[in-house]
């Protein structure tokens, strides 16, 4: 694996094979990675919702719902900001969509002054090869006091491209192509069962690599 | 002439007799409706028997299809970026996106995410159960940032509540908007929502009823006098148009399977034989 420069990654963007969605400018490119933008999408976690029954805490048990509803989500519009409060915790996306060809793959970090704000934005980590779509970031004010403004198109972490020694058939994420605010969407079925039931043996045997 | 073209033409010639003029003072960032005047009327109402009278698509001048039967499956998917498919029909919604690409009101958005409920399945599971209830009332609109301030958005929502209703064993749908643009705006919205009407009466096994719709800002821009004219003048030979839905037309589009949408406009394609379209009429941004 080795981590691709400037110049691959301007001809890969040229050529189509790396794609950014709004397409990059001269703020974003850097010797051997890419800044990537906040985009305008916040979702702050709710923690009760109003059920016949009353109001209900929202528990956050992922594997048998569709949970878009356990978030506010606030779509600002151009020249509007977001002030992110002390301690507070929400998920933001990139403004880009990115695409990633079937021999590389990317690695995301927080860009130093995101940081230096008193922000952690949590790694998460690895795009896969050939994925298409907004990158979804929770972030924290790790601040007591202070309120931490973030305008939408900031320069918020930063991306790393590495080359495979060979190129995959990636299989299409769960995420592939969707927007931000489905939230965190079911894991597959067969898994699932196992995992609340418990049997993780059962699912160790039956699904073996081969 | 359909029923609706009859209806239509009735609404235009209002409109342009006893219409209001009204120079508008928007102070919207580069609108451009500063220099237009409106000539409007407050509270105009019209209701439609898509069983009875067809389905009501405007003959009296050709208006694309594709578009708003596009338009339709994307509020029926909840989905609030054009690129999620709508862009491969239309590009209506291009011009209300933030940077982010996203159209921050969209509609189906609105109805089925946004508020943190589902409005539209609860509506069907509502009805489903008790076909009775008069509760079946889907709000678009957002009070809490739209509308009622000097800070203005892109877009705010023009139909922006309606309901339904199950009487005598047909589906009915009140659709509230208030501005309509009556040229270009009143066909597209009344054609989008009668589909809806439709697609909700399938899913819910009865069959459609009567389309209402309701405006309290009923407007004809000055740049579109030329063509109200013209089509006060027009009379066509046009018969009924059957609307005739692909099989769970709902569920299908939730599957995101867009053959439906093709079919849907297909069959309303192979009926539809509109007088000339009339060129030149442009959207006016507010």
């Amino acid at each position: 694996m080795s981590i691709i420069t400037r110049t691959e990654i301007v001809s890969r963007v040229q050529s189509g094979s790396l794609g950014f969605k709004p397409s990059l400018d001269q703020f974003q490119l850097h010797e051997h990675s890419v800044d990537l933008r906040l985009g305008f999408t916040f979702m702050i976690p709710k923690m009760w919702h109003m059920t016949p029954k009353g109001r209900e805490s929202l528990d956050i048990t992922h594997f048998d719902k569709r949970n878009h509803e356990y978030f506010d989500v606030i779509e600002l519009e151009q020249g509007q900001y977001f002030d992110l409060l002390p301690q507070e915790y929400i998920l933001v996306s990139t403004l880009e969509t990115v695409k990633l060809p079937n021999d590389l793959m990317a690695v995301l970090y927080p860009r130093s002054s995101t940081n230096r704000k008193g922000l952690s934005l949590d790694l998460t980590g690895i795009i896969d090869a050939g994925y298409e779509g907004q990158l979804v970031l929770p972030i924290r004010n790790n601040t007591r006091s202070q309120t931490v403004r973030l305008f939408p198109g900031e320069r918020l972490c930063q991306v790393v491209f590495e080359e495979l020694k060979s190129e995959v058939t990636p299989r299409p994420s769960k995420y592939h192509q969707k927007d931000i605010i489905e939230g965190v969407l079911m894991e597959k079925k067969d898994e699932v069962d196992l995992i609340t039931s418990g049997d993780i043996k059962k699912l160790k045997e039956n699904y073996k690599v081969s | 002439m359909t029923k609706f073209d009859e209806i239509y033409r009735d609404m235009v010639r209002k409109i342009m007799t006893e219409g209001i003029d009204e120079l508008n003072k928007s102070k919207q960032a580069g609108s451009e409706r500063a220099t237009y005047y409106t000539r409007a009327i407050p509270g105009m109402h019209f209701s439609t028997d898509i069983e009875k009278d067809g389905f009501p698509l405007l003959t009296l001048r050709k208006i694309p299809i594709k578009a708003p039967v596009a338009e339709q499956a994307w509020f029926i998917l909840g989905s609030r970026k054009p690129d999620d498919f709508l862009r491969d029909y239309t590009k209506i919604w291009d011009p209300f996106t933030n940077p982010g690409d996203v159209v921050t009101v969209a509609y189906g958005y609105r109805w089925r995410k946004h508020f943190g409920r589902d409005q539209l399945k609860q509506l069907i599971d509502l009805l489903r159960a008790e076909p009775g209830s008069r509760h079946a009332v889907i709000v678009t609109w957002d009070p809490s940032q739209d509308g009622l301030s000097l800070q203005k958005k892109k877009n705010v929502p023009c139909p922006y509540t309606f309901t339904v209703n199950i009487i005598g064993g047909r589906l009915h749908l009140h659709n509230i908007v208030r501005s309509n643009d009556v040229i270009l705006g009143v066909p597209f919205d009344v054609f989008g929502f009668a589909l809806l009407q439709c697609i909700l009466a399938q899913e819910l096994g009865v069959k459609p009823g009567i389309y209402s719709h309701s405006i309290s800002n009923a407007h004809i821009y000055d740049s579109h006098f030329e063509a109200a004219q013209t089509l006060m003048q027009r009379e066509n030979g046009h018969e009924k148009i059957t609307l005739t839905l692909p099989n769970n037309t709902l569920t299908n589009i939730e599957n995101r399977d867009f053959s439906v949408v093709d079919e849907i406009i297909k069959n309303l394609e192979s009926q539809y034989n509109p007088s000339e379209s009339i060129s030149g009429i442009k959207i006016v941004a507010y």
